[in-house]
């Protein structure tokens, strides 16, 4: 990456990394209407150097959307607001693409949805039902991920439908720790023993300076040789180990004397974590499970390379999907074979207290034995892919050395349609009910329920509750005749939901109102799904994020 | 252009009431329910009316000057002392390459002024602390996007130093309303973030819970170095020490110089090769020499909106308020938790009660001055101490001119300094007021 960029990013690439960024520089975003819904998630993605977009949007620039977008100046009253969108948001970043189609958004997804086999992904805002039933299952169809906002008054949500999204990096805050300790493997069994076997006969402050982790495997060994090579795993035998820890120090520092030893203090904390056995989580283990099922059964996840099949390019993000599976299948192999049981060792030596040479040592091995690991499963990757007929090199080793010190994050999510959601019979009736005591005056399953049925009221009358001026409350009867519809059908997938007046009336005051804050708001939160997707790194969203501006709280639910 | 019609959309829920219009919250945070009353007249309010402050110009700071411009405020004042640098444009969208180097405040005043039509932003290019309780007393409602928790510290007294008390009918002492100014207070971290309602002295204050956020625990010196094991050590020994060893007569240069930046990479680097010790790169380096936070427009745009969505609600009282914090974690999938602080009785800022601290008659004032530092409640930088009644004058130790002067008492035990229960006044750069501390002589 040139200096120019890397400075630019730098912020960013201390998230998603050089991989990260390319993966964002080759997606091709399509936002369907550019009001300021669109254009505040436009904006988050455009900064930090999306590939390309288009902004599809047939409306013209009225005094309304002066007062709400702010990539429009009052210049471009009356012209097409997808032209003029698209020319402000191009300003804020020279390394992206934008382009514009001036049509209305309805009857191309009606008349015209081949459009979309252009783009990687579709962030979609401010549709009706109908045209966003369509719009979803085109996408899906083309299994391209689709991201719907919405803001509605003070209302505001955001559903995040791919059908399966697969990750890697989860960067999650709780790293898990991986000193194996209990199941010492030879290269760090050689490294206690070679360097300090002779442990009493060091000086008071080389003792100090003993790598808790060598603590560790020599009290462990103790009390397995006490025990019948047993190993402490309960409570009691882990407080046990602390107890040792601490004759040990008393032994060693004399009573007392052991109050500076930090080394001593760092062994008895980690005690809990690092006496655990190496477990893999149920996550990674339903990864190989459908890796090695997707690879038996030869599902159609392994897209022929650009060169074998002259018609087909597979998208960037099919490559990474396609090698992600070859690769958990190659985690499995490890895990059954050469892993015993277990996954690739981490190879990460958290710092403690130690002397420069043994610590760099001790960080080596670690790192070694990771290596080594990594390069088992890279040998399975590259029989995987020999034998689905890929080139050898189909996987890149970095990519294997990446999966292996992720190995405990692996995810693969499914998300609901849209149609499930929808569909009386497969919507989750009993989840809104749920939601629905939550929230206090404004439970936000409620205004869930009462923007579905805002659009069956646009359904029927061809316009928002409370725009007519002069007139609210004429229009709640009628809303809640829609949202008593709604409720009905929500019966037939056995919940009772109810659904306050005063809500429906404060549905009316919004008057279908697009405020910029709702509007940045659900724009921001859809950006960094995206973000997500596109860099397949940290865990989306799924499925729906609902913001409750009436008491500025939030509220995600699986819908 | 009519302002009706450009802001229709905001305009609906300024017009129009319900029977839900601000019916959430409001009363449990003052004593009495103020009912909203929808007007005509609350638009031209915020348009040419109402005075608020952002306090920073960067990631949250670009954003709230756009959500607020768009919310229909017409007077808007923001406060900056820094200027663009490169790394800023991945996410401060108003400035662009050629900005670079100009003040952060001007340049965003600037944007905002010629792309909302009607909208007045004054900037201004210094440090919170340049400006008094007269500047900070004329705004309705102050709005922070701060990256720092010190900046966070001191603007936060100066809201709370602000507010006056008046005598109910039976003498007790309740905040006068009408002196509480609003802040509203936003941060993010990466995918993270929170958004905060404060009413000095009405509800938890910034200081209330200071201990959110401990000090940050640095490297002890003598790992770095006798023992460094990482990379990070490398740098910091290369930054704090060998610099200083090497140029003992030049003051340290800034962080932020590319030049002292490759400097100490290149040293850390060769030491690092000396030991062993993987993982310096240029990169790394300026993280731990800035303690670079990672930083993007997403979270930014999330949390400024929703600082600004609670400014306008408060200002026009149009619908609840959020009640008092929500934070927003976006990293594993997403987690929106809100929750009420409560206010801390004894809180340095916010509350009448003053702090006490239990001295040993025999503790010298030196090591009474360095608790004070250390202490997680006051964390102070540099105190200045008097006392009133001081048994060798009220003046302690004075920073500055009198230094010279107070210095020998830094070694006198306390109890020849002042009496059991003494009020000490500490004057220091971490907080804008004085801040009275109570000796308590154990036995």
């Amino acid at each position: 990456m040139e200096a120019q960029k890397k400075q630019r990013y730098d912020r960013q690439l201390r998230m998603w990394g050089e991989h990260g960024q390319e993966a964002l520089e080759r997606c091709k975003l399509c936002l369907l209407n550019g009001s300021a819904t669109g254009t505040e998630a436009l904006k988050n993605l455009v900064l930090p150097g999306i590939g390309s977009f288009t902004v599809i949007d047939g409306a013209l620039v009225t005094a309304r959307d002066l007062g709400n977008n702010f990539f429009l100046e009052e210049a471009d009253l009356g012209r097409p607001r997808a032209e003029c969108v698209t020319r402000l948001l191009k300003e804020l970043n020279e390394h992206v693409r934008g382009s514009y189609v001036h049509e209305d958004v309805g009857s191309l997804i009606r008349t015209n949805p081949a459009f979309l086999d252009d783009f990687s992904l579709v962030i979609a805002t401010q549709l009706t039902e109908p045209s966003l039933r369509l719009l979803a299952s085109a996408c899906r169809e083309r299994s391209l991920p689709l991201v719907v906002l919405r803001s509605y008054g003070l209302v505001g949500t955001v559903r995040v439908a791919p059908i399966e999204h697969v990750l890697v990096e989860a960067h999650s805050d709780n790293t898990p720790s991986d000193l194996r300790v209990v199941d010492p493997f030879p290269e760090l069994l050689a490294f206690a023993r070679d360097r300090f076997g002779h442990v009493d006969t060091l000086s008071s402050s080389e003792r100090k300076h003993v790598p808790y982790v060598v603590l560790l495997l020599h009290a462990v060994a103790e009390y397995k040789a006490a025990h019948g090579g047993a190993l402490p795993s309960s409570y009691k035998e882990k407080q046990a180990i602390k107890a040792a820890l601490g004759a040990l120090a008393e032994r060693w520092f004399g009573e007392g004397g052991a109050a500076d030893a930090l080394n001593v203090e760092e062994a008895k904390a980690a005690v809990n974590t690092a006496l655990s056995a190496p477990s893999i989580p149920p996550s990674a283990r339903a990864v190989m499970a459908e890796a090695e099922a997707r690879l038996s059964a030869q599902k159609p996840t392994l897209p022929p390379e650009p060169g074998q099949s002259p018609t087909f390019v597979p998208d960037p993000s099919t490559i990474r999907a396609r090698n992600f599976w070859i690769l958990a299948a190659a985690l499995a192999r490890f895990v059954r074979a050469e892993g015993k049981g277990t996954l690739p060792l981490l190879g990460v030596l958290p710092d403690m207290t130690a002397d420069t040479s043994s610590y760099v040592e001790l960080a080596n091995i670690y790192r070694a034995k990771a290596a080594a690991d990594a390069a088992r499963v890279h040998a399975h990757a590259v029989a995987i892919a020999h034998d689905a007929g890929l080139p050898d090199d189909a996987v890149p080793v970095e990519q294997t050395v990446r999966l292996c010190k992720n190995a405990h994050s692996l995810q693969w999510l499914r998300f609901r349609s849209l149609d499930e959601e929808l569909t009386p019979a497969s919507a989750r009736a009993a989840q809104l009910g749920a939601l629905l005591d939550e929230g206090g005056d404004a439970p936000a399953a409620a205004l869930y329920v009462l923007l579905r049925a805002a659009d069956a009221f646009h359904a029927r009358y061809n316009r928002w509750p409370g725009t007519m001026d002069d007139d609210i409350e004429s229009d709640v009867p009628l809303l809640k005749q829609c949202v008593g519809q709604l409720l009905s059908e929500y019966r037939q997938g056995g919940a009772t939901l109810t659904i306050r007046d005063d809500l429906v009336f404060e549905m009316c005051r919004y008057g279908a109102a697009e405020l910029h804050t709702v509007a940045a708001i659900v724009g921001g939160v859809a950006s960094q799904e995206v973000l997500k997707l596109v860099t397949g790194q940290y865990v989306p969203l799924n499925n729906t994020y609902i913001y409750n501006g009436l008491n500025g709280t939030g509220v995600v639910a699986e819908l | 252009m009519d302002e009706g019609q450009r802001f229709q959309d905001v305009n609906r829920l300024l017009v129009r009431t319900g029977p839900l219009a601000n019916n959430g919250n409001y009363g449990s945070i003052f004593p009495e329910h103020v009912p909203f009353e929808p007007s005509a007249d609350i638009l031209p309010f915020l348009r040419t009316a109402a005075q608020i402050l952002v306090v920073g110009a960067g990631g949250l700071g670009c954003e709230l000057l756009k959500d607020l411009a768009l919310l229909g405020f017409g007077q808007i004042e923001v406060i900056d002392m820094d200027t663009i640098d490169v790394s800023n444009l991945n996410r401060q969208f108003l400035f662009r390459s050629k900005d670079v180097g100009r003040s952060k405040s001007q340049v965003a005043a600037e944007f905002v002024m010629r792309r909302v039509q009607g909208v007045k932003v004054t900037a201004h290019f210094c440090k919170i602390q340049d400006m008094d309780a007269s500047f900070y007393r004329k705004f309705q409602i102050i709005v922070l996007g701060l990256d720092s928790i010190e900046a966070r510290r001191w603007i936060n007294s100066m809201v709370c130093s602000l507010v006056t008390y008046e005598a109910g009918p039976d003498g007790a002492l309740t905040p006068d309303l009408s002196s509480v100014i609003p802040m509203i207070d936003g941060g993010t971290e990466g995918l993270k973030g929170h958004a905060r309602v404060i009413f000095p002295r009405v509800s938890a204050c910034f200081e209330c819970t200071l201990d959110l956020f401990p000090p940050q625990v640095a490297v002890p010196l003598c790992t770095i170095a006798e023992t460094p094991r990482n990379a990070a050590h490398c740098v910091l020994y290369a930054h704090l020490i060998q610099r200083d060893r090497d140029f003992p007569d030049s003051p340290r240069p800034d962080n932020d110089d590319p030049e002292y930046q490759q400097w100490v990479y290149l040293k850390a680097a060769e030491r690092a090769a000396a030991f062993g010790i993987s993982g310096v790169t240029l990169t790394q380096t300026q993280g731990v020499m800035k303690n670079i936070i990672p930083a993007i427009a997403s979270t930014n745009a999330i949390i400024s909106a929703m600082c600004a969505a609670e400014a306008f609600k408060i200002v026009t009282n149009c619908s609840a308020y959020l009640n008092n914090n929500a934070m927003y974690m976006g990293g594993e999938g997403l987690y929106t938790p809100t929750f009420c602080y409560e206010r801390n009785p004894t809180c340095v800022a916010c509350s009448t009660a003053r702090v006490e601290l239990a001295v040993s008659p025999g503790e010298t004032l030196h090591a009474l001055i360095e608790r004070m530092v250390d202490d997680a409640r006051l964390r102070f930088k540099a105190p200045s101490i008097r006392a009133e009644g001081g048994l060798r004058g009220d003046t302690l130790y004075m920073r500055g001119p009198l230094e010279a002067a107070t210095r020998a008492n830094l070694e006198l035990p306390m109890r020849e300094l002042v009496r059991d229960g003494a009020s000490l006044i500490v004057t220091d750069p971490a907080l804008p007021v004085n801040t009275t501390v109570i000796v308590r002589f154990s036995s």
